[in-house]
């Protein structure tokens, strides 16, 4: 009996913990193209309190955002130097009314970013911002003289 | 009539409801590369590709089947240069390239008839200098059938087997304007690699309709647009040359979602000819596409005097089933607006790269002619292609 | 006191000889150690050499004293975990919790989460053996499939979520854990995607095709054959059954459509447009998902009943063969969804037709 209720109690502790964000970042190419890159294995807890969201905690492996081609991803992880800092994070996250800010951790450099963000179907909202590469001291990249533009879009779809 | 309108609506219908979720050759939209000026050199596709066009062919879009398991990509990217060498040289890109197609018509009829077609065997040079490449010369040279039209006609002479189908010098004063002048492809439509397509045929844009002229391109990431003025082949009579202007433009709906519009009036001695269309080209989930281009083409006789109208539409569906090897299935629709017949083209097709500068193609074409007077037996083609490049 | 010369490397010999002998002692696989102690060192010296049988041979031989043995027991489990004998693991470390830590073990899943305090269990392994069996329980589930019995897979989940709480309870890390309910999460939704899931679907095609008609000369009997060129549109309805690799459909469509028909030599002259055609074209259908799961490929197995209202050009002295014909083929097919509309293209072959059958239009999904 007790373990049964230890296994429930389990059983629904485990079903407010995990939860699947998804996030693309959406790249433009210079002189002319764009890619996106995805992932659908964002983690992190999102608290709602009436109409606003906390967060302390949003984060994903950078090995986990694809292009769609393998060697792109290879340069994207590369890139955002993934071997030192194996992690993307947004923390202490809080957002209300369609609008909100995070810390946005990319390289061990941490910027304070605003969103917007809108509901999107039931128990979901669709979060966007723009990010330059350079403010978090990433190189300029270009392959076979193709470069990256300095501005990307992120668009976060969240649980909550 | 019905029908018509059915299918247009179906494959219109069903473009707008490609949203953001959903999840060149211009069918590579399907990797996220909305304009050919990625990979070409040419901002509307066609003609030598670029270094990060040979990357994103060999890591990309080519097998790496015959590749030791191994091997970096990175290496197989830098593999892809002229000669399977890294390009050194900062100015110099040469090229070469080879098509052939073994073509079977009325395939499996009494009347089946085979041959083999050199389409292509040519090479090409490309010059570039200034910062970010601003100035550019592209040249190419080589062997190309006398186009089957002129074949024993007396316009024979005045094309030569060995030429050039493509020379001119480009101008980049920034990423988003570029001006060129030469010898190119007139800006119209989609162009795809089909060139018996009747998307290319019925305008008269095909792989032999190149004209001299200049072409303007400009570039956002929301919108391109091109407008090419052209004075028709230098190489031809004069009363042959079609002379003209044609123009396209391209909207970014939303990420690999493209609305077009395009537009050419071109006239010679003997043939006034206006073209508009509208296509949408659409990138899936996986690398795989749907091209769409609808047009109508009014074309004016001078010698005797008569006009007809004509009608196209051109539906693509690409497929990558895995790295290297595309399903493709093409449906395309001609009418002849003088006596309201019209033709249906169905072709099932596979695309094979096995490796990093082959490609292999084949075909099957499936004609069915609708008439109000005669009931015809479809037609079936079957075309085998080889594509070499280095 | 010290070392030096050749006295040293005498001692220093001596002593790595008997170093060496009393390992060699131990390794011999014919002399048995004589105590718990000394048995469980052998059990140590064979997972560090990764000897992995020898260490489950000398725990059965040993059973009666290395069972009473805590550490004993830890590296028969050891050793049957990486030898990814995973029920045999699980079994003994419940063994050990059983028989070694059952008071803080009873004070573990009885004290709620906030009230209970380290003390309560930080002198013994519980952490370390509530983790084991959660992580083994999470690789059985892992490795169950279509064949395996489901009360063993919903054991193994019920199991692997269960032990992952009782972790939480005493503060295993919880990356670790979360790890874990990862994939707990990921192989849940393996499994849900091969679940096949019924549907109802709605069709619209624009469809052409090709029929021969014969006309029969009623005086000498001569057959002529005539070709009847289609293009119309159909509607339909279909239930299909999907997982995330395949998809199984039955469907149906009605055809209506105008046909112009002429003859096919130069025998008689016979020539009609315009003309009335209904059909009804159903059968069972696949596709592959193998590409993707919006990008399918497939086959169809219709089965193609039409009429078509051709004019007879003199009842008197002709009558028509397949006026009505109920006929099989195949297509091959192609879909592409986008949400609930997908775009289908077809081409294929009813026999004993001339010319191809093709459609191309659209699904909605119910």
């Amino acid at each position: 009996m007790k373990g049964l209720i230890a296994l429930g109690t389990g059983l629904m502790m485990m079903s407010s913990l995990v939860c699947a964000h998804e996030v693309v970042v959406k790249v433009s190419l210079s002189p002319a193209g764009s890619f996106e890159a995805k992932s659908a294995k964002v983690k992190g807890d999102v608290k709602k309190t009436g109409n606003s969201f906390t967060a302390e905690n949003l984060w994903v492996k950078t090995e986990e955002l694809k292009t769609g081609i393998t060697l792109r991803d290879e340069h994207f992880h590369k890139h955002l130097n993934f071997e030192k800092f194996p992690k993307i994070a947004f923390t202490q996250v809080s957002a209300a009314d369609g609008k909100g800010s995070g810390t946005l951790v990319i390289n061990d450099i941490k910027k304070v970013v605003p969103f917007t963000y809108k509901a999107s179907g039931a128990n979901k909202v669709e979060a966007t911002f723009k990010v330059k590469p350079s403010d978090f001291k990433l190189k300029e990249a270009k392959y076979m003289e193709i470069g990256v533009e300095d501005e990307v879009e992120v668009v976060a779809l969240i649980d909550v | 009539m019905f029908n018509k309108a059915l299918f247009l609506s179906i494959i219109s219908v069903f473009s707008l409801f490609l949203t953001k979720n959903a999840y060149a050759y211009p069918n590579f939209i399907g990797h996220g590369y909305n304009s050919c000026i990625t990979c070409h050199y040419n901002p509307f596709g066609n003609g030598p590709i670029n270094d990060y066009g040979r990357a994103v062919s060999a890591t990309a879009i080519s097998s790496r089947g015959f590749y030791n398991d191994s091997k970096p990509e990175d290496l197989i990217g830098k593999e892809s240069g002229f000669f399977f060498k890294e390009a050194t040289s900062k100015h110099f890109r040469p090229s070469a390239s080879y098509r052939g197609l073994l073509l079977k018509r009325n395939f499996g009829e009494e009347s089946e008839k085979t041959e083999y077609i050199h389409m292509q065997a040519d090479v090409n040079l490309v010059t570039k200098f200034g910062q970010n490449d601003k100035f550019i010369t592209s040249v190419s040279f080589g062997y190309a059938p006398v186009p089957r039209s002129l074949q024993n006609t007396p316009g024979a002479d005045s094309v030569k087997e060995y030429r050039t189908r493509e020379h001119y010098i480009g101008y980049r004063p920034s990423p988003e304007w570029g001006f060129y002048a030469g010898l190119m492809d007139k800006t119209y439509g989609i162009r795809v690699v089909e060139h018996t397509s009747y998307a290319r045929t019925t305008p008269q844009v095909t792989m032999d309709d190149q004209a001299h002229g200049v072409t303007m391109h400009f570039n956002k990431p929301q919108f391109e647009a091109g407008v090419n003025v052209f004075v028709g082949n230098l190489t031809q009579d004069e009363s042959l040359r079609m002379k003209g202007a044609a123009g396209t433009f391209e909207y970014t709906l939303f990420e690999k979602n493209r609305l077009g519009l395009s537009a050419l009036n071109q006239s010679n001695d003997y043939l006034k000819l206006t073209a508009y269309a509208a296509h949408i080209r659409s990138g899936l989930d996986n690398g795989s596409s749907i091209i769409f281009e609808v047009g109508k083409v009014d074309k004016e006789t001078k010698m005797i005097v008569s006009e007809k109208t004509e009608y196209y539409a051109n539906f693509q569906n690409h497929i990558k089933a895995t790295r290297g090897t595309y399903i493709l299935n093409s449906v395309e629709y001609y009418k002849n607006a003088i006596d309201k017949s019209y033709r249906v083209r169905f072709g099932p097709s596979i695309q094979y790269f096995p490796i990093s500068k082959v490609e292999l193609r084949v075909d099957l074409y499936n004609t069915r002619n609708f008439s109000q007077v005669v009931s015809v037996k479809d037609r079936w083609d079957l075309m085998a292609q080889i594509h070499l490049w280095l | 006191m010290g070392f030096n010369g050749p006295d040293t490397l005498v001692v220093v010999v001596m002593m790595k000889t008997k170093y060496s002998l009393i390992a060699a002692f131990l390794l011999s696989s014919s002399v048995m150690a004589a105590t718990p102690v000394e048995n469980i060192k052998l059990m140590q010296l064979y997972l560090d050499k990764n000897q992995l049988e020898k260490v489950e041979d000398l725990y059965d031989e040993e059973e009666d004293s290395l069972s009473k043995n805590w550490m004993a027991l830890e590296r028969l489990a050891i050793s049957f975990e990486r030898r990814e004998k995973f029920k045999e693991a699980i079994e003994v470390y419940r063994k050990i919790i059983t028989n070694f830590n059952k008071p803080a073990h009873d004070k573990v899943i009885t004290t709620p989460a906030g009230s209970l305090e380290a003390s309560a269990y930080e002198r013994t392994k519980l952490p370390l053996y509530y983790y084991k069996l959660a992580f083994l329980n999470t690789q059985l589930f892992g490795k169950t499939h279509e064949y395996s019995p489901d009360n063993e897979r919903i054991r193994f989940k019920k199991n692997a979520e269960g032990f992952i709480a009782l972790s939480r309870k005493v503060k295993v890390d919880d990356g670790d854990l979360k790890l874990l309910e990862e994939l707990l999460q990921e192989k849940m939704k393996r499994d849900e995607n091969m679940q096949y899931k019924g549907s109802w679907y709605a069709t619209l095609d624009v469809l052409s095709w090709q029929d021969r008609v014969i006309l029969v000369s009623n005086g000498t009997g001569e057959k002529s054959n005539l070709l009847s060129t289609a293009i119309g549109s159909c509607v339909g309805l279909g239930r299909k059954w999907e997982n995330v690799k395949y998809e199984f459909d039955l469907e149906g469509c009605f055809a209506v459509a105008t046909a112009t028909i002429s003859s096919e030599n130069k025998a008689i002259n016979y020539q009609q447009s315009s003309v009335s055609v209904k059909g009804v074209i159903a059968g069972p259908g696949m596709y592959f998902k193998t590409f993707s799961e919006n990008v399918l490929l497939g086959v169809h197995l219709p089965v193609k009943y039409r009429q078509g209202d051709w004019t007879n050009p003199d009842e008197t002295l002709y009558s028509f063969e397949k006026l009505k014909t109920i006929e099989m083929g195949y297509f091959l097919q192609s879909k592409i969804k986008v949400k609930k509309i997908s775009l289908r293209t077809r081409i294929g072959k009813v026999f004993p037709n001339p010319g191809s059958i093709w459609s191309i239009g659209a699904i909605y999904d119910f």
